[in-house]
């Protein structure tokens, strides 16, 4: 009778043993703990940056009820974008001063007393601030992509992403010629262009600043369209822009200092102006996955302005105190 | 009175005959309609759902994965520093395999013209681990992108990868437009 209670025990034991090696082996191998083994590319690695380079705090957020936005600018310290057809114009505190309807989408916009400046996929157009319209330029040829819109010197400065050039015309509206760009030490391989990115501004010297995505090289053209001089940044780690088309966007802080907008792992950086890293503006982490760049402003107080493409936002980010 | 119905042994072996090829006409005309019109369908990756998590390389039921990466041409950048192609701490940006991010060296870099590299997939040595795809997509333009090759592909009753694709890319498409290629809109959209 105790032989076969032991027995009984033993065959117990063993029977639990074989349940939780069971269960155990389901759990290790369930669809969702299964992973794609060694090959894994684990890039979320690079998404976290330390605290200790964030330098501003997001405090407030514009949703923005459209389908794609287009840019954000920034003239006498109010905001002006736009999204879809339409241009808001709003005070530095968020408020809405003016919404005003246009015929179709505007990709980027221009700002100062006499006029409006509206960037479209092919020609440009200027409105007066009471949006009568004061002239529109001839379209450009079908592989036009016009991306970008400075004002320097009395000339309205156009990119051409599907040409790779930049266009010059008169406030008049009239064609003023165009150039193509040189390479970091002047290669005559002119602008690289792989995407739909390509920008430009114009800094506190009234310095006409080009980003040659490319080559993630950030160059200084005269009007004329001559290589003044350039910096560079290549590279994965935070310091650097990587791939094919970064830095997508930028703009200046008014003391000459550069914000960058990358597309891909999106992230918001400050270059001092030497073209040094400085500090993160918005990580990864604050953006989808694999989205666009945001588009870039920043007001007098140094608020950045991001016009956030996947989450159709405008942000806001204030510099941190040290 | 009756009917004579009476058929001799030539009539019915010649009328047999007739019947016999008229069901075989049919027959083969019919099934031949059939396969035309009825759909096949096969299994493929979307690479817009993709989150490269790897699994293709590990459960495909064949010992190669039948999953290899494929280059839309047009979405490339053709870049000197491919996201791609480098581990991201390469040491230089030279084919050294220790720079590699591809564990098979299934990626060829080739020299255009300045600043102009080509990237060429090796599919022999491609395990569709899918590495050189996430860095693309992550720090790229997105050009790399995995398929399932049908010239490989058994086309299991339940594709043993779309049972744990997380993403729920896999799914069976017809079979007269077998493959997802992205491309073509790279300058109608921002990508």
């Amino acid at each position: 009778m105790m032989k076969n209670k032991g027995i009984l025990i033993i065959i117990a034991i063993l029977a639990m043993a074989i349940v939780a090696l069971v269960f155990q082996d389901i759990r290790k191998s369930s669809i969702e703990k299964r992973s794609g083994g060694d090959f894994i590319y684990d890039v979320e690695a690079y998404k976290k940056v330390s605290p200790t380079l964030i330098s501003h705090k997001e405090t407030r957020q514009l949703l923005l009820d459209c389908s794609k936005p287009g840019g954000v600018f920034v003239y006498n310290n109010t905001i002006y974008f736009t999204a879809d057809d339409e241009l808001y114009i709003i005070a530095a505190d968020g408020k809405q001063k003016k919404k005003l309807a246009f015929h179709s989408h505007i990709n980027d916009l221009a700002v100062n007393d006499d006029a409006i400046y509206l960037l479209y996929d092919n020609h440009l157009e200027a409105y007066s601030h009471d949006k009568e319209l004061i002239f529109n330029t001839e379209k450009e040829n079908e592989k036009s992509v016009f991306t970008s819109l400075v004002l320097k010197d009395g000339a309205i400065f156009v990119a051409d992403a599907g040409n790779k050039r930049i266009l010059r015309y008169h406030t008049d509206g009239n064609p003023a010629g165009e150039f193509e760009g040189t390479g970091a030490k002047g290669e005559n391989y002119g602008f690289i262009i792989s995407s739909a990115y390509f920008d430009m501004d114009v800094n506190g010297d009234n310095e006409l600043w080009i980003v040659n995505t490319g080559i993630h090289t950030m160059q200084h053209y005269s009007g004329n369209g001559d290589l003044k001089s350039s910096w560079k940044q290549t590279g994965i780690n935070i310091e650097g822009f990587a791939g094919c088309c970064n830095p997508a966007h930028f703009a200046f802080l008014p003391d000459g200092r550069y914000i960058t907008s990358e597309k891909g792992m999106v992230r918001v950086k400050i270059y001092d102006q030497k073209g040094n890293f400085e500090s993160v503006v918005a990580a990864p982490e604050k953006f989808m996955d694999n989205g666009h760049a945001p588009d870039v402003a920043a007001l007098d107080n140094n608020t950045i302005l991001l016009l956030d493409y996947d989450k159709k936002m405008l942000r806001f980010f204030e510099q941190l105190e040290k | 009175m009756s009917d004579n119905k009476y058929i001799d042994r030539r009539n019915f072996i010649e009328r047999s005959f007739r019947i016999g090829l008229g069901a075989a006409v049919a027959g083969t005309a019919g099934y031949t309609l059939l396969k035309l019109t009825r759909r096949s369908y096969v299994w493929q990756i979307d690479p817009f759902k993709c989150t490269q998590c790897g699994r293709c390389q590990t459960d495909c039921v064949l010992p190669v994965s039948a999953v290899k990466c494929v280059h839309a041409y047009d979405l490339c950048g053709y870049c000197d520093l491919c996201g791609g192609y480098f581990k991201p701490d390469a040491n230089e940006l030279s084919t050294a395999a220790e720079n590699q991010l591809c564990p098979t060296q299934a990626i060829k870099r080739q020299f255009v013209e300045e600043p102009y590299y080509e990237y060429i997939i090796v599919e022999e040595l491609c395990i569709g681990c899918g590495k050189c795809v996430k860095g693309c997509t992550s720090f790229g333009n997105g050009s790399l992108i995995l398929q399932i090759r049908h010239d490989i592909c058994v086309n299991c009753n339940e594709c043993a990868i779309a049972r744990v694709c997380p993403s729920d890319a896999i799914s069976r498409i017809p079979v007269d437009e077998p493959y997802i290629i992205k491309g073509d809109f790279s300058f109608t959209n921002k990508s």
